[in-house]
């Protein structure tokens, strides 16, 4: 049987496990709508919240890993230093949270700038092993950073008045601070896609990204374009932090936590696209906020008490990823031949 | 420029998680002289310290450490010794943490130990002490410590999940009907939830929901949402470590505080130092091992300031006493082998006034010979206003609401446990 012929009935077989996947994930939202009407809203208009918080938090990983090539592990280290950062201004300068919003993003964006020109910049092109360890090293040395300036003791900040609290959805509420990440996030987020894909300067990236040797032949300053695109990267994730920070406080975990989070919310997505780690957040938030109620439906249904399994929200962004990659190995929009 | 393929992203972003996770584990093992064991106590005791000292539970593991040196001071300016303490740092993982102690017992001459933060890792290191003949002090709240899991080296300095309830579960009776209970899901929350439900019903309160909820976690909404769910009058959080500060702000942000009764276990105040302090105010019932609030000497609290970054809380205590009962076994014991020391420890009676001053009692604090769990009281807490909340010279947030004795609040020794 030829190749060609083999690859059409492999892509045939996992389209029709895709079809599957989604139609038993569809019975089972339904299945427990039925059962928890009132939690399954509240669990959904939680989990597209909290997708969104994911959502910003991958984003600039996708930007530098889909655009540069480059398995950013620092990023957690970025994110971490937003959440700091904001500390910095809002309690030891004194300054509004509203000035650390605009603040440390443009900060860190800077500190991820040094980063980039001082230490990746020779690790183009190399074996992704090199660069994951470089960052790892950056990361390990923001960690420390962090730790000697403030320590290691658990820290938050005071948010304005207005962002406190929790404002109600009829059924149940969302925090205030929370809300405001949303908004921020959508925000950045068609910003990102506008700036590469509806402007000259996305375009030249992406030419750059496509055949570097003719776009520079042509007079495009490919190193400097790649620059700002880390910059973005880098700022997205100090901007992150800032509103994690706001939202829960600060510790040392806090980056490595959330950049392994982001880097399944990458692959699920597809390397390469920032519109699939969107989507992917979105969809790792509500599963994490919906499956585990879906647990407890089909436990109640059935009347077998072991398929409420205990503690499942917390392996259920590793399901996600391990269904999506069984039926659509590049992820949810990765492009063929991407990476690859 | 993107010369790697999807497939080797995937690997790599992989192997970087195990790069992270052992890369964060265990880095600051540090040296110490050794020192054989038997004919006497000699000059210097060398005591392991294998504890949490990097990631989120490091300012558990940093106090635990910090209050053993505060001990092993006072311990040479009573005694004819000179006592080193050397640390691990386990990053709060039981493996690593094993490797820690080996490492400093083989390996440094560490003659007994102390530490360990979560249960989890205090009954590993308590195992690999048992299976060494290493007297190690554990700072775990896991009924299994001195039940399923006991071992014959192994002693627990913190008061078991079933102590610490003791005193609360009827104050979370008289304030609300109907509980619905959080926990973590891992050794020391399932036998919180376990003990918490059977007591709630002794006292005649319901259990009508719970959930087991992955520890860490930063995202307690969908939690707090089952349990908006459930008719319950009051939410029992069973959360450890830092989630007690992410359970907390999110009840916070989200307004849950002025329409549930709130009770934490075990809490422990640096959690909730990170947060609004508002946080420790909405708790209306809490399980302390030690607070700040006790009547507690202030050259104490003074010393502890000077010897650590954080400021005084249970930890501290918990390092102090284990130092200095292995010391005094030691010295009782004139000897600095293992089996001598278990032996002094097991059965004893605590006789340094600076222990009952730090945990004041009518009754004698001692070692319980048959499952070495430390007979100490156990209190009931309450939450401060946050205009009442004290926060120079150092940081008190809740009052003693209610102390039980120990004897009162301990279980019979487990069957399980035969030393």
């Amino acid at each position: 049987m030829a190749t060609s012929t083999l690859r059409r009935l492999g892509a045939g077989s996992r389209s029709t496990s895709a079809v599957g996947v989604v139609i038993a994930s569809a019975l089972l939202f339904l299945l427990t709508f039925a059962v928890f009407p009132d939690l399954f809203v509240q669990n959904l208009i939680g989990g597209v919240a909290y997708g969104m918080v994911l959502a910003i938090i991958a984003l600039g990983l996708a930007l530098i890993l889909g655009l540069l090539g480059v398995v950013n592990f620092a990023h957690g280290g970025l994110f971490m230093l937003g959440a700091y950062g904001a500390y910095e201004i809002v309690v030891t300068q004194g300054l509004s949270f509203w000035v650390a919003l605009v603040v440390v993003p443009i900060a860190v964006g800077v500190l991820g700038v040094t980063m980039e020109v001082s230490v990746l910049r020779r690790l183009y092109g190399k074996n992704p092993v090199i660069g994951l360890l470089a960052t790892f090293g950056v990361f390990l040395m923001i960690e420390e950073a962090t730790r000697a300036r403030w320590g290691g003791t658990p820290l938050t900040f005071e948010i304005p008045t207005v962002l406190q609290g929790a404002i109600p959805l009829g059924v149940g509420q969302i925090a205030t601070i929370r809300l405001l990440t949303v908004v921020v996030a959508a925000f950045i987020i068609v910003g990102i896609y506008s700036l590469m894909y509806r402007t000259d300067f996305g375009l030249t990236i992406r030419a750059g990204l496509q055949d570097r040797e003719m776009a520079e032949f042509i007079g495009i300053n490919i190193p400097m374009r790649f620059t700002i695109v880390f910059f973005l990267g880098s700022a997205i994730a100090g901007l992150a932090g800032v509103l994690r920070g706001a939202e829960t406080g600060m510790d040392l975990s806090l980056g490595f936590e959330f950049v392994l989070l982001a880097f399944v919310i990458v692959i699920i997505g597809g390397v390469g696209s920032i519109f699939g780690s969107v989507v992917s957040g979105l969809l790792v938030g509500v599963s994490v906020f919906i499956l585990p109620v879906t647990a407890r439906a089909l436990a109640t249904v059935t009347g077998v008490d072991a398929l409420n399994v205990a503690g499942i929200g917390g392996v259920v962004p590793y399901i996600v990823m391990l269904v999506v990659l069984l039926v659509r190995p590049r992820g949810l929009f990765g492009e063929e031949g991407l990476l690859e | 420029m993107r010369s790697f393929s999807r497939r080797e992203f995937v690997k790599v972003a992989g192997a970087g998680t195990v790069v992270a996770s052992s890369g964060l584990a265990g880095c600051t093992g540090t040296g110490g002289s050794g020192g054989g064991g038997g004919g006497g106590i000699g000059e210097e005791i060398t005591i392991a310290c294998p504890t949490a000292l990097s990631g989120a539970f490091a300012p558990y593991g940093e106090a635990e450490r910090d209050g053993g040196m505060l001990a092993a001071r006072h311990l040479e300016e009573e005694f004819d010794v000179s006592i080193e303490i050397i640390t691990g740092d386990s990053a709060a993982d039981p493996n690593e943490a094993v490797s820690q102690i080996e490492g400093m017992v083989v390996d440094d001459g560490a003659h007994m130990a102390f530490g360990g933060v979560s249960s989890a890792v205090g009954i590993a290191v308590g195992a690999w002490g048992s299976e060494n003949q290493v007297p190690v002090c554990v700072h775990g709240g896991s009924d299994d410590i001195t039940g399923s899991q006991c071992a014959p080296y192994m002693f627990s300095t913190y008061m078991s999940n079933t102590m610490q309830l003791g005193p609360v579960a009827p104050a979370m009776a008289d304030l609300e009907d109907d509980w619905y209970i959080l926990y973590s899901d891992y050794t020391w929350g399932q036998t919180a939830f376990e003990a918490y439900s059977e007591a709630l019903e002794a006292e005649g309160a319901n259990v009508v929901g719970s959930q087991a909820v992955p520890f860490p976690t930063q995202e307690y909404n969908p939690y707090l949402n089952s349990a908006a769910n459930s008719d319950a009058g009051g939410i029992a959080l069973l959360v450890a470590g830092l989630d007690q500060r992410a359970s907390t702000s999110q009840i916070l942000s989200r307004e849950m505080q002025d329409d549930y009764s709130f009770m934490m276990h075990q809490t422990e105040d640096v959690g909730l130092w990170g947060i609004d302090p508002a946080a420790a105010a909405l708790l209306d019932v809490n399980s302390q091992g030690w607070s700040p609030s006790l009547d507690v000497p202030e050259d104490w609290l003074q010393e502890v300031a000077e010897v650590s970054d954080h400021d005084p809380f249970v930890r501290h205590y918990m390092g102090y006493v284990s130092v200095d009962q292995l010391v005094r076994a030691a010295v009782r014991a004139d000897s600095l082998e293992g089996a001598a020391i278990r032996d002094e420890l097991s059965g004893h009676e605590v006789e340094n006034q600076t222990i009952y001053d730090l945990q004041p009692s009518a009754d004698t604090i001692y070692w319980r010979a048959g499952d070495h769990q430390l007979v100490q009281p156990t209190h009931m807490t309450s939450g401060r206003p946050v205009e009442e909340q004290q926060n120079d010279p150092n940081k008190v947030w809740f009052d003693v609401a209610d102390t039980m004795s120990g004897d009162d609040a301990s279980p019979e020794p487990s069957d399980e446990c035969e030393r």
